[in-house]
């Protein structure tokens, strides 16, 4: 009796070592194979039509590179800012809709770490993280650049950012969203059914990848999206009047601090940008619509000679009039050109415009 | 809790490795615990309902057990009453009003009793049902009362099958709660093997094929015979991987923790006849409409008129079982319809394979027995997802005047709108060949040979998953019954 025990217990236990032995195989196999993908997966697989923008300024050699959302794909006109600063540089937008931190961030560091050129100057538009829940997970887009740097930067955002009640489901979301960018699940419908580089709608008429709202709109013939936008806009125009006095009392009252992981993560990025003899400017456009109050503690978190404001409806109220803006979050052509010209103005002002500059950096 | 979460991939380990770490007889507590949880992860307040249900079906055993004659009857009669009002309530209440409205308004009078807009409590209508099986146990003196609630709560609360079943009856699942369940690593591989099996069912075929059915049963009205037609192959393929595969996690997933559940499916596609269809298919809901309904109103051994009343009684209860709607009516009625024609014309049936001299036992035969029964519950189907009895009339009729023209690609791609909606029907093709085979090595009736081909199969069932898989918020569709 006391030999068959023993005997059962010896096979019970070698069978469990097995189990334990075939468990770990399978995660093994499952490891390798995920890690084969993330190699074989080209860089920003999540969204090919920033990465066709990135790797395009790149490999054309651009002097300034401007990085952002809409607010800067659809405002910036290359060829006008680069008539304006008259220095023979060229300019590149490589804004994309709908890119916010941390993927801007992604793309600038792409742009500063890989390839052979580096751009003199690149332009950042400064945009508040957004604190994930599942709602916005649906889409791979808004989880495939969480690697695990990243994906801890959100948990440590959305710990301290987060209110109170919240704070658990958005630190779940951004570690939920870190595992997902891990594992990329669904990865196969992604690939096969992912968003075309369509040249045209991403690098616009020139190919120097502006395509401002108003252009997309004449030249695609009846954008349902864009007209219902513009339709809305126009049935209350006053809208801007009432965002203009948001911001300015935003400006004069908001005490909200900057998250000081954000600020931090966006000077490791200059540092990087002078590290590589380039300069990195933070860029505030006008009708920002997402988290303003944060997105001013920032602004004002980073070094003023890197900063940018073209957003203040005190000094600049010409972005705040209805015959200059598209819809309620974006200007129209006639608005792009000032604030183009705008920007082209601040960078004279601070001395910044081309690459003689960056080098006495 | 739903299977296909990231909550689940950290519950499941996580409650399993307690049920063998703890003392037994804390295990019970645990198990009950981690129900509790699974179920209150949809809406907590809903626990309450099945806390009266337990609360109600525990003590009516007791006395049940400790009664004789009338009183016995009656307290059988109380326990059953209680168990399908809270099922009525929560269930039917919204519908007979409604239905009651459109007959008052149709005969021209005013009607205005207002909709509550309950919720239904997930799985009501599953762990209703396998509440009243233990109070009509005992009432037939087949099973003795439990006087350990905890125990009860357990039977009743299981938390792999609390929600969609399979819908277990006390003789098998309440014993095995007294049972003493020591780790066992045969049983966890597999365990897991069945889970995994399950996973690529709901993961990789059900979720990818509900989001080109859900395309064109949303607005049948603006689609061509041939999308409709094959959106309907597609939903007959989306609810049989959604619900075995759901039944596979759950029955992995206990067998893991020691318990054998019952099996609920048997490749019923495969079924030669409606009958053989409802040995294989939901056998749990099957057999206890046969146990506590069908047998009870005299099954077959009535004379004919009767017999065929009894099935029809139970397949319209099954269809109601179902659901809140008459889409789900009408569907119990075809089946029931099927069964009594079936049963009408059995004998013209046989004389004619006599006469043209193919016996049953032909191969053509009965593959041909197997393409008439896939079809004819194919076509029930359409009732079942039909968003209303008129949106089914005008898919049947759809697909009914399809012309060979009507056939053409163009047609199809309102469906295939993108590449991969043309992987999810390739792959939904290929499902159905090897389905026989995956199903028969995640019940252990068949081994790979090989480990190398095994781990291969294996390997390939997870990476399935975690690529071709849809990661929505998707819910089973069974979890509404």
């Amino acid at each position: 009796m006391a030999i068959d025990a023993s005997l059962q217990g010896r096979k019970a236990k070698w069978k469990t070592v097995n189990l334990v032995k075939a468990v770990l195989l399978m995660v093994a196999a499952v490891a390798v194979v995920l890690l084969v993908i993330h190699i074989a997966l080209p860089p920003m697989w999540g969204n090919p039509g920033l990465a066709f923008k990135v790797r395009k300024a790149g490999e054309e050699r651009y002097d300034r590179v401007i990085i952002g959302s809409s607010h800067l794909f659809r405002q910036v006109d290359p060829a006008l800012l680069d008539s304006l600063l008259h220095d023979g540089f060229t300019t590149f937008n490589a804004g994309y809709p709908s890119t916010f931190a941390p993927e801007s961030e992604l793309a600038c560091a792409r742009l500063l770490e890989h390839g052979e050129h580096v751009p003199k100057l690149i332009l950042l538009e400064l945009t508040a993280y957004q604190l994930l829940d599942e709602t916005k997970q649906d889409n791979f887009r808004s989880w495939y650049y969480m690697t695990p740097p990243v994906a801890l930067a959100m948990v440590h955002y959305a710990w301290a950012e987060a209110p109170l009640e919240k704070r658990n489901e958005h630190v779940l979301a951004a570690l939920r969203a870190g595992v997902k960018s891990a594992f990329l699940p669904g990865l196969a419908d992604d690939l096969l059914d992912g968003t075309p580089a369509d040249s045209l709608a991403w690098l616009g008429l020139h190919g120097n990848g502006y395509y401002s709202l108003e252009t997309e709109m004449a030249s695609t013939g009846a954008n349902v999206v864009f007209a219902k936008r513009k339709a809305t806009f126009l049935a209350d125009t006053a809208i801007l009047q009432r965002r203009a006095a948001a911001l300015d009392t935003f400006y004069r009252e908001s005490r909200v601090e900057a998250n000081a992981m954000q600020v931090q993560r966006l000077m490791e990025l200059s540092e990087k940008a002078a590290a590589r003899g380039s300069r990195l400017l933070f860029v505030l456009p006008p009708l920002a619509t997402v988290q303003v109050p944060k997105l001013l503690a920032l602004f004002r978190a980073l070094p003023a000679a890197q900063c940018i404001d073209l957003c203040d409806p005190a000094h600049h109220p010409e972005f705040y009039v209805s015959r200059n803006a598209f819809d309620e979050g974006h200007l129209n052509d006639r608005g792009a050109h000032l604030f183009t010209s705008e920007l082209a103005g601040a960078l004279l002002q601070m001395g910044h415009a081309g690459p003689l500059d960056t080098r006495s950096h | 809790m739903l299977f296909n979460s990231l909550a689940f991939l950290i519950f499941f380990p996580l409650v399993t490795a307690g049920w063998f770490l703890l003392p037994h007889k804390w295990r019970r507590w645990w198990l009950l615990g981690a129900s509790c949880w699974f179920y209150m992860a949809f809406v907590p307040v809903y626990i309450v309902i099945l806390g009266f249900t337990i609360a109600v079906d525990y003590v009516a055993g007791i006395w049940i057990e400790r009664s004789e004659g009338k009183r016995r009857k009656m307290l059988l009669v109380a326990s059953i009453l209680a168990n399908l009002g809270v099922l009525a309530f929560f269930k039917y209440y919204n519908f007979l009003n409604e239905s009651i409205a459109a007959v008052v308004q149709g005969m021209g009078f005013h009607y205005s009793v207002p909709d509550l807009g309950i919720l239904l409590p997930i799985g009501l209508s599953f762990h209703t049902f396998q509440s009243l099986s233990y109070t009509i146990e005992v009432y037939r003196r087949h099973q003795k009362a439990e006087r350990r609630i905890g125990t009860f709560a357990l039977y009743v609360m299981f938390w792999p099958q609390l929600v969609a079943g399979p819908i277990e009856r006390p003789g098998n699942l309440l014993n095995q709660l007294q049972e003493r369940h020591d780790f066992n690593p045969d049983r966890i591989v597999t365990g897991l093997k069945q889970m995994l099996w399950g996973f690529f069912k709901k993961l990789v075929i059900a979720d990818r094929c509900a989001v080109l059915v859900n395309l064109v049963y949303d607005d049948p009205a603006h689609h061509s015979g041939a999308a409709l037609l094959l959106a309907t192959y597609l939903f007959a393929l989306q609810i049989y991987c959604d619900f075995s595969g759901y039944t596979d996690i759950a029955l992995g997933a206990a067998r893991c923790m020691g318990f054998d559940l019952m099996v609920n499916f048997r490749t019923p596609y495969l079924s030669r006849n409606i009958s053989e269809f409802w040995s294989r298919w939901h056998i749990s809901l099957s057999s206890w409409f046969r146990d506590y309904l069908y047998i009870p109103l005299g099954g077959n051994r009535v004379v004919k008129w009767r017999w065929y009343w009894n099935l029809m009684i139970v397949f319209l209860v099954s269809g109601l079982w179902h659901g809140a709607n008459w889409t789900y009516v009408a569907w119990g009625a075809l089946h029931g319809a099927y069964l009594i024609l079936a049963i009408l014309f059995a004998g013209f049936w046989a004389g004619l394979q006599k006469r043209i001299g193919i016996g049953p036992g032909k191969q053509v035969v009965r593959l041909l027995n197997v393409f008439i029964t896939f079809h004819l519950v194919v076509l029930a189907w359409v009732f079942f997802r039909a968003k209303n009895i008129e949106d089914a009339f005008l898919i049947l009729r759809k697909i009914a005047t399809l012309t060979v023209e009507g056939l053409q690609l163009d047609a199809l791609k309102e469906v295939i709108t993108s590449p991969s909606a043309a992987l999810t029907v390739i792959i939904g093709a290929l499902f159905l060949l090897i389905d026989p085979f995956g199903d028969a090595l995640a019940k252990g009736t068949r081994r790979i040979q090989g480990t190398v081909t095994q781990y291969a199969w294996y390997l390939g069932l997870a990476l399935s998953c975690l690529f071709l898989g849809q990661y929505g918020s998707t819910m089973f569709i069974y979890f509404q019954f």
